[in-house]
């Protein structure tokens, strides 16, 4: 069982602290796993194909470059990963694909955005890519999960270290509906380098990536440099100019990026024709005059209490009685001393 | 030849009786200090020769014994300089035991035999007893607030021993106190804008209700908290001389009159030690902070910046109102009943308060956060988010409702509570709860909402209601508290875990 045990030796080798993705290319397809493994001073008391076995036993695929099995769109990159894990169905990745990526610190408002971007493209059969993060890419996965879809999650550690851990549910649904990828093995903790390097998986995967909401220098800001290398079409969702967390998308509008406002821009970008999507009455209870009237004065910002109730004017009980409603409602949205305002 | 002196010695805050006796025996000429002295009393021996050499009187050279008894106390610092200086004279013969009869000594010795105050004359006079005291003129006002005792402030030893031999009358100190002038407080109108912020600090004088200012740097968080101290009535008579004995045994300066009459304002930096905070000290057990916040107002500027574990220390204080400060030496309670204003960043840049501001990483975020223990977090009733007031009213000429405005309501709402029979809202009873605070129409609606979406714990329910309480007292509504009351309360309570870097709208 050779075959096993030069399995082994790249899952020991992939989850070597080492060696970087580079590296385990350059030994894969010189020397072999094997011969690299002892080069990299390996323990030799390690048995490979007891490493092997446990990943099998964990559910997780391991794939070379030249296994059948692996994704065409990758093995076609410059950089492909030399060792791919893979955790659920790899039919996911499909023939269209779009990556919704962004900052971990969204508003709310950008969180409700890429939700409704990764159910509406699922809708309209496009597979979305991304990075299981907190903030916006967990938003995209559970949009695709809303609309019964098969996510593609990729991360950067080891497919059972759950990171961030506050996504555990997500991680799980994502492994059991679509397909989670990582170029590290079992066990291994998520280290700083490894994100970069999941970025430039999520760009490769995708024909076109959307950043929703992003810092001026952010990890999106990343993937968007790996795409446009990649020759990948980046578009943005525009947000406010005085909002901190739309610096870094409206600067990519500025530079060129197309600007994405709902799925619809995104298919025609495709080239996909978009199917008109009915607009639902909105289930939530409609607010009375004085709800309309706090609605109106958050501009679709983040506001405090203070800001409201500069901006309407209304005395204080008033204020805090329509907010009340309007966060029972789900027409508002509060988080610490903060209040947004919730899309439909 | 033997001379016998009463005077006093402070633990904490209160006064202990103490027999100076000092023994003179013909034998190599030497000065010895027994029974439990620390460093400062045991060097009295040099201030008492020369001001007693500068006074004119004559140093015995002789073997000198002073004992200070009971030796089981523990004496601290130079207030017993005068006492050991007058047993001298007694033993000596320069003076006789009679001249002594039924008076009382405080004070410490200059070289030129001038008096000095000494910290915490107030209590010290207290455990003297019936005895007329006899102490330096800097601190018969002090005094004078025990009443019923006769003061004699003198300025310097000469003058005593003149006393003391009949060549002088005593000199009897001026006990009318000046009225307490009205401490120059910082004025609410001085605050632009921020009508928020304003009022949740009206909410917290009026119901003594513990508030964390949550913001961003330069929000203003300690404009609005210097401002509380002149939101709160003035102390009663009992509270006055509480607060009082507490300025005096921790060495604090004291307002004209003596006795402190409006509430005080303690800021101490986040760079204080437990020990400063809660008070201790392994010899002079004196008050900390919190204690000489007492019936008035500690804040801490940038809460999170405070060490864990000195902050955990305020956890008993804050429910028992008091503080237990234990040594191998003494065990000593302060009183700590104090409002307490805290004031934060919500993460280390300072803008993460605002969904999408945040600019630091997850891990300095978390580590921020970890600082600040669940449990104190609970204590605040409020916490308001603070935002930095527009241009427009910076600029603004027209001037906010000033404190005076202010106050007539917090007294008016204070009032109310004190008729239901609680001193404060914040200290209503859990049990007492639906009978002090009940719900009015549609008030229960809108907390079982707050409770059912996760926003309120069980545990701020309480609180909440009793911040309602104490909105509704503000409007001299007596009624049940109704659904805009409870409102108010629930705005005015941001979570404590402050903005989560994961939407909440994703956990729907």
């Amino acid at each position: 069982m050779t075959a096993d045990r030069a399995l082994g030796c790249a899952i020991l080798l992939a989850g070597h602290p080492g060696v970087g993705p580079r590296r385990l290319a350059e030994l894969l397809a010189g020397p072999g796993a094997e011969q690299g493994w002892r080069d990299v001073g390996g323990d030799p008391l390690v048995d490979p194909e007891r490493v092997l076995a446990t990943h099998r036993e964990a559910g997780v695929d391991v794939l070379l470059l030249d296994d059948p099995e692996y994704p065409e769109r990758l093995r076609s990159d410059p950089e492909p990963p030399a060792v791919l894990f893979v955790r659920g169905d790899l039919q996911a990745i499909g023939s269209t694909s779009v990556a919704i990526v962004g900052t971990r610190r969204c508003t709310g408002s950008g969180a409700g955005v890429a939700r409704e971007l990764g159910r509406d493209l699922t809708e309209a059969g496009v597979a979305i890519v991304s990075g299981l993060a907190l903030g916006i890419d967990g938003a995209a996965h559970r949009g695709v999960l809303d609309a019964g879809g098969a996510p593609v999650g990729v991360v950067g550690s080891g497919l059972d270290v759950v990171y961030p851990s506050r996504h555990r549910d997500l991680w799980d649904q994502v492994a059991t509906h679509g397909v989670l990828l990582g170029e590290a093995a079992l066990g291994v903790r998520p280290a700083a380098w490894r994100f970069p390097a999941r970025n430039r998986i999520i760009a490769a995967l995708a024909d076109v990536v959307v950043v929703v909401e992003s810092h001026a220098a952010g990890g999106s800001m990343h993937t968007v440099h790996e795409a446009i290398e990649r020759d990948r079409l980046v578009m943005a969702v525009p947000g406010s100019v005085r909002s901190p967390s739309a610096a870094g998308t409206n600067q990519l509008i500025a530079e060129g990026c197309p600007p994405v406002r709902d799925a619809t821009d995104v298919l025609v970008a495709l080239g996909l024709t978009a199917a008109t999507r009915a607009a639902a009455p909105d289930p939530r209870v409609r607010p009375d005059a004085t709800g309309r009237a706090v609605l109106a004065g958050f501009d679709w910002e983040p506001a405090t209490l203070e800001h409201l109730a500069v901006r309407t004017g209304l005395p204080l009980p008033d204020l805090a009685l329509a907010l009340e409603t309007l966060l029972a409602a789900g027409w508002v949205d509060r988080a610490g001393g903060w209040y947004e305002r919730v899309a439909g | 030849m033997l001379g016998l002196v009463p005077s006093a010695s402070l633990l904490g805050v209160d006064g202990h009786a103490i027999t100076v006796e000092v023994h003179i025996s013909s034998g190599l000429p030497s000065f010895s200090v027994v029974g439990s002295p620390d460093t400062a009393c045991r060097e009295a021996s040099g201030r008492v020769r020369a001001a007693l050499l500068s006074s004119g009187a004559t140093w015995p050279s002789h073997r000198i014994t002073v004992n200070l008894a009971p030796p089981t106390v523990r004496k601290v610092g130079a207030g017993l300089d005068l006492a050991i200086a007058v047993a001298i004279l007694v033993a000596s013969e320069q003076v006789t035991q009679e001249a002594v009869a039924g008076l009382a000594f405080l004070g410490e010795l200059g070289l030129d035999g001038s008096l000095r105050p000494v910290p915490g004359t107030l209590c010290l006079t207290e455990a003297l007893g019936e005895r007329a005291v006899v102490l330096p003129a800097a601190s018969a006002g002090e005094a004078g607030l025990v009443g019923g005792r006769t003061i004699h402030g003198v300025d310097t030893l000469a003058r005593v021993v003149a006393c003391l031999r009949g060549e002088e009358p005593w000199p009897v100190a001026a006990n009318e106190a000046p009225p307490p002038a009205l401490p120059a407080v910082a004025d609410l109108a001085d605050v632009r804008g921020q009508p928020v912020g304003r009022y949740a600090m009206e909410v917290a004088a009026a119901g003594a209700h513990h508030i964390l200012l949550l913001g961003p740097p330069g929000a203003g968080k300690t404009m609005l908290a210097s401002r509380l101290p002149g939101l709160l009535p003035p102390l009663t008579d009992s509270a006055a001389l509480e607060t009082t004995r507490i300025h005096s045994a921790a060495g604090l300066g004291l307002p004209a009159g003596g006795l402190i009459r409006h509430p005080p304002f303690r800021a101490p930096h986040h760079g204080a030690s437990s020990v400063a905070l809660v008070g201790g000290g392994s010899l002079t057990m004196r008050p900390g902070e919190i204690s000489a916040a007492c019936h008035g107002v500690l804040f801490l500027d940038e809460l999170a910046e405070f060490a864990t574990h000195v902050l955990d220390a305020l956890r008993q204080p804050l429910e028992e109102g008091v503080v237990r400060v234990a040594r191998a030496a003494a065990t000593v309670t302060f009183p700590a009943r104090f409002l307490l204003v805290a004031a934060m960043n919500p993460c280390p840049c300072g803008y993460g308060g605002r969904p999408g501001g945040c600019r630091c990483t997850d891990g300095a975020r978390a580590r921020y956060q970890r600082r600040l223990s669940g449990p104190l977090l609970d204590r605040f009733d409020l916490r308001v988010e603070v935002s930095r007031p527009s241009v427009s009213d910076l600029m603004s000429r027209s001037r906010s409702e000033p404190t005076a405005a202010v106050r007539e309501r917090v007294l008016v709402a204070r009032a109310i509570a004190r008729a239901r029979g609680t001193a404060t809202n914040a200290a209503i009873p859990v049990d007492r709860l639906d009978e002090l605070a009940p719900l009015g129409d549609g008030a229960a609606d809108v907390l079982v909402q707050a409770l059912q979406s996760g926003r309120l714990s069980a545990r701020g329910l309480h609180r909440v209601r009793r911040v309602a309480r104490t909105v509704a007292d503000l409007q001299q509504h007596e009624a049940p508290v109704t659904a805009a009351h409870v409102a108010i309360a629930l705005s005015l309570r941001a979570d404590a875990s402050l903005a989560s870097a994961d939407s909440p709208a994703l956990s729907a």
